[in-house]
């Protein structure tokens, strides 16, 4: 199997680069020793170090000379892709690191909220515990930044509490985005433009239309400091178009909702536009004949 | 490198500090080893700081998403780039180019030299909005780079996907096959970076009205839309698709791209459908435009 030292020597003779120009701050000898798996690699190679060879930290992670985390078991979490018993196996890897030291709040908290989900599931309940629902409030206070699994976590429970709980969890990340919009960078915004979607999409489905309007206008306001970016203004106007149509059901309002459904064909892959029209069909909001009569 | 380190450890710090997670949980034993590296950066081994981002749900990933300067200096400009090419914003464009100029000006070894030789043409072309090819020489060493290297790595992807606007047809047809051979191997991972590559490669190959290439091209896109194409750019994969199957002749006519527009219209697109309209036109052989 090969190693990270043989990567490098790998890359570096493909590239005709001398140790020296790797070395840097360093010694040619203890690139050297990198390459020939005598010493560990430091945290120096992190940024700009390994320039010399065209490598990023990223090509490390795809070939898992660093492990990630559980990247794949965590989309078993969203609901239209549930799968039981892989969210009980992601449960059972967390309670087995608490048991053996790392007891912590995040893993207490991803270990209650998996045990909720998986609740919920079992039971077809709708609503989150009021001890979960304040958990989450609680571990949210004051976060800047989600990591993906405290991400997926979050927008799952999104699903089964009120939009007026849930957009106090997407409160902490927009000021903190929206109180440096340069600096921050377009991924967070991105994930908070998702998170809004998710929240809009619960204040609609349980009629919170001002929490709707709120949300709306987080997520403007967060579009408005980004290039243009597909699917994030489609998150936007998808929500937007059906708050106005809620809000006031006339022909127009319903053909532009219509509209911005049907430009899923085009701003998503393959397919997409499928699931989105059926999903508005079944939540009652339109109905076949809307994309049948459509132009587009 | 040491201001990075402790601008890293800082970051991974507050990031624990928020969750209240004490550095003796994040590495039993080893706690005061880490404690220096989030305090003041002090080199550690990677495989500490790894453990100690597992133990709190912190992916490399969302240090690559997250913070800005974890990525290599190439990596980030290059994306900075492709975030705002629909903009055709010269002034963005320049403040990127001058940010990885200025980043890396100090940095040896050929890698370092070619890409700051491809910044400055990157900034130069998009000042004057005049479209131009690399230097012959520079060309050469960038197809000798992509040759050389039978696996390629991010690097190689994003170093075609930024330059192959600006290598003449023959080498723009010889490094698509490269990359082509590619993406027939490669991990997963890569896989949205050789889309973005190979999507690019489309623009230009359209651009510069090459037909015996832009069928090769038609056909591989078909693979690559089957796999789920990188979501942020489905837009442009389908404008270019339909550009290419709507041509009669060597033209294009607006109304292959009606059902684009009217998505650009309805979700407020200015800029993509600027970009696009520019990409028509070029593609009709009535300008020739930038796409960077």
């Amino acid at each position: 199997m090969k190693t990270m030292g043989d990567f490098f020597k790998q890359i570096r003779e493909a590239r005709h680069v001398p140790l020296t120009a790797v070395a840097g701050v360093r010694s040619p000898a203890s690139v050297s020793r990198w390459e020939n798996n005598q010493i560990e690699v430091t945290s120096d190679i992190i940024g700009d170090a390994l320039t010399p060879l065209g490598v990023d930290f990223g090509d490390l992670t795809i070939r898992h000379f660093v492990a990630d985390v559980h990247d794949h078991a965590w989309a078993a979490i969203a609901p239209e892709t549930w799968d039981r018993a892989a969210v009980c196996g992601l449960r059972e890897s967390f309670a087995a690191q608490r048991e053996s030291g790392n007891d912590t709040p995040y893993t207490r908290f991803v270990v209650a909220l998996l045990d909720e989900l998986i609740r919920i599931h079992d039971e077809n309940a709708q609503q989150l515990s009021p001890h979960i629902t304040k958990l989450i409030s609680d571990y949210t206070a004051g976060l800047t930044s989600y990591g993906s699994a405290e991400g997926v976590l979050i927008e799952a429970a999104v699903e089964f509490t009120s939009a007026a709980v849930s957009v106090t969890w997407m409160r902490p990340l927009y000021d903190s985005v929206m109180g440096r919009p340069g600096e921050a960078t377009l991924h967070l915004k991105q994930r908070l433009l998702a998170f809004g979607g998710t929240v809009a999409n619960s204040a609609a489905l349980s009629a919170e239309f001002d929490i709707m309007k709120q949300t709306l206008a987080m997520m403007a306001t967060v579009l408005a400091t980004m290039p243009d970016n597909p699917i994030g203004a489609y998150n936007y106007h998808v929500m937007a178009r059906l708050y106005d149509y809620m809000q006031d059901k006339t022909a127009a309002n319903r053909a532009a909702l219509v509209a911005v459904i049907n430009t899923t064909k085009v701003i998503y892959p393959t397919g997409y536009f499928a699931s989105f029209s059926q999903y508005a069909i079944a939540q009652g909001w339109l109905t076949a004949a809307d994309f049948a009569a459509a132009p587009v | 490198m040491g201001d990075f380190q402790t601008a890293l450890g800082e970051y991974i710090n507050i990031y624990r500090k928020q969750r209240h997670i004490s550095i003796r949980a994040l590495a039993p034993g080893r706690d005061t080893t880490l404690s220096r590296f989030l305090n003041r950066g002090n080199k550690v081994s990677v495989q500490l700081i790894t453990d100690a981002m597992r133990r709190m749900g912190l992916q490399y990933a969302d240090l690559a998403g997250d913070f800005p300067r974890f990525n290599a200096p190439f990596t980030t400009a290059a994306e900075n780039l492709m975030a705002h090419r629909y903009a055709a914003d010269s002034s963005a464009i320049t403040a990127i180019a001058d940010a990885y100029l200025g980043e890396t000006a100090t940095a040896k070894g050929k890698i370092a030299e070619l890409n700051r030789l491809v910044f400055e043409h990157i900034k130069s072309v998009s000042e004057a909005q005049q479209m131009s090819l690399l230097p012959e020489a520079t060309q050469a060493a960038i197809e000798e780079v992509l040759a050389d290297n039978a696996d390629w790595l991010i690097y190689d992807y994003l170093l075609l996907r930024l330059t192959v606007g600006f290598l003449s047809d023959t080498r723009v047809a010889r490094c698509y096959l490269l990359l082509k051979r590619q993406m027939g191997q490669m991990a997963t991972g890569y896989q949205h970076y050789a889309n973005d590559a190979m999507l690019q490669c489309g623009i230009i190959l359209l651009t510069r009205r090459l037909d015996e290439q832009l069928a090769d091209f038609y056909s591989d896109s078909e693979t690559a839309q089957a796999k789920i194409y990188n979501f942020q750019d489905a837009l442009v994969f389908n404008a270019v698709r339909r550009m290419i199957a709507g041509r009669v002749g060597s033209a294009v006519s607006e109304e292959t791209l009606n059902e684009v527009f009217a998505a650009t219209t309805t979700v407020e697109l200015p800029q993509v459908e600027g970009y696009l309209r520019r990409l028509l036109a070029a593609a009709n052989g009535e300008v020739k435009g930038v796409f960077l």
